[in-house]
Order: structure tokens, then sequence, then C-alpha cells
């Protein structure tokens, strides 16, 4: 069992990891408490077995990895009815111009991209694009090889870009539309 | 092979690619998260927090119990319950309906929640999240679960004993079964402990299963199976009468409600130590004891969840699969969900 010391300066020193891992991650911020009251609680369970052959960070980001994907498992369930385009024109048809609504909608919009992605090409992508991690840290991180880290990296960039792409023409036309003067 | 140039470098060229990642940035824990996590942690490890310490786990897993399911209905329902007699509202009949699924031990925490006012909302709600799920749990799992239930709603009944009767059929959805059950609380004795019943076998959750005839609580779990609705009915009763009944007696049973919910959450911390240290034909066995004790307490889905690892860990793979599968299913979305999968058979 967890010095309980040892498993609060985990905790204190490594929360903000966990939780923006698990929203990384795909964990909605609404669940995110949860979600990382159970890592810590796996955490707490086999601290006393970490023996420190990887980095504290690389077993977090791994028991992190498992809860998004129970956690995903269970949401597919209930994300069925709104598929990406649901999701886009959701978003879409938000008209708030406060800037915290846009940030949220541009949120949105990142993560219905994102939850296109398989999680394990998802974290690569995102500890790549969004962290600034190197491809050889995060195959460290995620205790793959290297090549696979630079293949699921090229397969998510490839999903996102389609993504971007379709956003783009839907712009477009929408413009194209507005300027012809047909409200949609 | 060296990385790629990062999207968001601003050589990448994409404009629409940048502003687009560009939201994902800030996906940082807000303040108070920290602090937040940290109590529903303790409390849910059983540590030395109790009480509101308790209310704030459930707080963190009301959000998530039931989905969408559970914010609306309770709240609404937390009205009734905190006021106690004080204001049967005319929305009281729709609105016991899912509050009902709250165990005894809501009503007292509503009468202290009103009174302190601090995140006595939360507290309320969380407990009566968890109570719905984590009541119904044991009872759909064992026999024995439903007569400390019962016992607990008869010492609520007593202030309002008389209104029990009259006040049970206002809430349309309120079955009929709740009074003969409560009339059954001497049964309790037979009750051997969920290590006792869980040896038993398949047929733990057939007992409980029968008498469930209606949705009572369909609006909180929509997807729970019928005998969710059987655990919870008894509890109808009780909650219905102490809303109806002295809100004076209520109140004075919050402190040994706080008193127990403490002692529930030390026993459980035990019994989680005697799971880690290995022990855990112990940890059945004290599991055991804590459903004798306490019956459909306000952690019995943490029990729920613990007696399912500690049967897996002692051998009994199968029966722990079994109680997996049933509490996968009446609790989807429970937050213990996650715990409880790998053992499940599929």
């Amino acid at each position: 069992m967890a010095d309980p010391t040892t498993f609060r300066e985990v905790y204190d020193a490594h929360f903000a990891f966990v939780w923006k891992s698990l929203r990384r991650l795909g964990v909605r911020e609404a669940d995110v408490p949860d979600a990382a009251q159970e890592v810590f609680l796996v955490v707490h369970r086999k601290l006393g077995e970490f023996e420190g052959r990887s980095k504290l960070t690389t077993w977090l980001f791994g028991i992190a990895l498992r809860v998004a994907r129970d956690r995903q498992k269970l949401a597919v369930n209930r994300r069925q009815v709104s598929d990406e385009a649901t999701v886009l024109a959701e978003a879409d048809e938000s008209v708030d111009i406060h800037a915290d609504a846009e940030r949220k909608q541009g949120l949105a919009l990142l993560e219905s991209i994102l939850d296109t992605m398989p999680l394990e090409q998802r974290a690569v992508f995102a500890l790549f694009e969004l962290d600034g991690i190197g491809c050889p840290e995060i195959a460290e991180l995620l205790d793959i090889p290297l090549g696979t880290t630079y293949s699921r990296l090229r397969l998510a960039r490839e999903a996102f870009q389609r993504a971007v792409n379709r956003l783009q023409a839907r712009d477009d036309f929408q413009a194209q539309a507005s300027a012809a003067g047909a409200p949609r | 092979m060296n990385d790629p140039r990062r999207l968001l470098d601003p050589r990448s060229g994409d404009p629409s690619a940048r502003s687009l990642l560009q939201a994902g940035l800030d996906m940082g824990p807000p303040p108070g998260a920290k602090d937040q996590v940290w109590s529903a942690l303790s409390a849910t490890l059983g540590g030395a927090v109790a009480g509101a310490a308790v209310g704030a786990t459930l707080a963190g897993k009301a959000s998530i119990a039931a989905g969408a399911a559970i914010p609306s209905a309770p709240v609404s329902g937390i009205g009734v319950s905190a006021q106690a007699a004080a204001a049967p509202t005319a929305a009281a009949p729709t609105a016991a309906a899912p509050t009902a699924a709250a165990p005894t031990a809501a009503a007292p925490l509503a009468a202290k929640a009103t009174v302190k006012l601090v995140a006595g909302k939360w507290i309320l709600l969380s407990s009566l999240a968890l109570v719905i799920a984590g009541g119904a749990i044991f009872q759909a799992m064992t026999r024995s679960a439903p007569a400390p239930r019962v016992a607990e709603a008869a010492i609520v009944a007593q202030p309002g004993s008389t209104t029990t009767a009259t006040a049970a059929p206002t809430v349309d959805q309120v079955p009929t079964a709740a009074p003969p059950l409560a009339t059954d609380s001497p049964t309790k004795s037979a009750a051997k402990g969920s290590a006792q019943s869980a040896a038993e076998g398949p047929s733990v959750a057939q007992p409980t299963r029968g008498a469930s005839t209606t949705s009572a609580a369909s609006d909180v779990e929509p997807r729970a199976p019928a005998r969710d609705n059987t655990s919870e009915r008894p509890s109808d009763a009780s909650s219905v009468t102490s809303d109806t009944g002295s809100a004076a007696a209520a109140d004075a049973k919050v402190d040994s409600k706080s008193t127990r919910i403490a002692e529930e959450s030390a026993a459980l911390a035990d019994a989680r130590a005697k799971v880690q240290s290995g022990d855990a034909s112990g940890a059945v066995a004290a599991l055991g004891e804590m459903d004798r004790k306490f019956g459909a307490g306000a952690l019995s889905q943490e029990r729920a969840a613990l007696l399912i690892r500690a049967l897996a860990e002692s051998g009994r793979r199968d029966l722990a699969a079994q109680y997996a599968d049933a509490f996968l299913a009446a609790y989807p979305s429970s937050p213990l969900a996650a715990r409880v999968r790998p053992f499940a058979t599929k």
C-alpha cells in the first residue's frame, strides 16, 4: 500500500498532468474529476509496485490512457447519435460571440475531430501537436517503438487534415451562400 | 527520422489547422479542481474525512453517475426532502418519485444541509446519487440486503408512522410492495452478509426482482433493469414519510447518520486495506459483515465494487463476474463501472 505522504506528493506534483492527459485523451471536462479520481485510486493502489523502471509520468500516462479507454467504450454508446457531422453542426449553430463561447466552440470542434481518431493515434497527436513533445519522448511515454510513434502521428495528422479540409469547404460554402443573400 | 514541423508552428502553412489546435492548448484543470478531487479521493479511500468529504465524493460522482439522468431529477427531489414538512409542494408527487429512491439517510442529511447551506445541495445531490445507485446493487445481488434497509425505513417511519400509509399512495408510482416489506424488518436477523450470500450462487439477483412492477426510478436511471426499482422501493416509503413527517425528528437523526457514514467509510477503508494487502478472503468476510451492519448504506455501491474485486482476487472469479455483470447492467454509467468492468464476463 502506498505511503500516504508519497501518494500525496505524487498527487500534488502530477495532478495537473493527469488532468491534462485525460482531457487530451478525450475525457470530457465534466467527466475529468471522476476520471482523475480513478487514475489516482489506481496510483494509490499500485504506487508501492512502481519501481521507477519508467518515468513516473509514463506510468501515470499509461494509467490515464487505460481509464480514458474504459470511458471511451462507455461513451461510444452515448455518442452514437452524435456523429461527427452532428457535432460540427451543433457547434456551428451557436451564434454566441463571447470569447468564452468561442473558445468552447473551438474546443468542441477540435474534440469532435480528435474523437474520430483511434485513442492510440489521438494520444500521439495530442502529445506532439498540443504538448510539443518530441516523438522519441512520446515513444517512451507511451512505451511504444519510435517507428510506431511516427506512423501513428502520420495517420492522425492525415485524419486531422481531412477534417480541417471538410470544415474549410463548409465554411467556403456558407460564405458563398451568405454572399448570395441566401441565409442558411 | 526527424519530427515533422508542428501544425501549431506558424511556418506550417495551414492557418485553419493552427487555429483549431490553438483551442486545445488550454486543457489544464480549473481552479479548485485539485482540492475537489482530493476530497473525493480521501473519502473514497476511507480516510479520516467523513460527512462533508463523503458528500464531496458523491458530488463528484453525481455528475457522472447516471449521465444526464441524475442532475435534473434529484435536484427537484431535494427540495422536497430538504424542506421536509415545511413545504409539501405541489410538485411532491412527481418529484418524490425520483427522490424516493433515496434511502433514509438522505432525509437527515437533507435537513442538515438546509441548516448549513454550504454545499448542502451538493452533499444532498451526491448522497442521493450514490444512494440511488448504490443502495440498489446490494439488494439486487443479495437476499440479505432488503432487511437492513427496511429496518431503516421502519425507524424513520416512527415519527410519522401514521402518515406512511397515506403518504405512500400519493406518490402514484410507489408500489404496494413497500408496506409489506416494512413489516418484514424482523427478518433482518436473517441477513447473512454478502459474503455468505455471495457464496450461495447464481440466483442472488433473483429474489428482489420479482416484486418489481413499476418504474418509480426510471427517470433516474433509465437503463437500469427492473430490479433497481425493487430495491429502491422500501426507501420510497421512508422518503415520503420523512417528507411529511417531523422535520425535527429528521434533524435529530442527522448526527447519528453522519456518524454512521463515517463508520461505514472507515469499515470500507479497512476492507480495502485487506484487499490491498492480499487478504481478499478476509475482505470478503469484512464486506459481508458491513452488509449486515450497514445494509443499503451510503457507500454500498463502493462496497459492491470492492466485493467484486475481493471475490475475484480470492479465487471466486465466476461469482465476481456474475456480480460485475449485474452491477454493470444496473449502473452502466456508474463512476465505479470502470473499476467493475474488468471483472465482467462481457
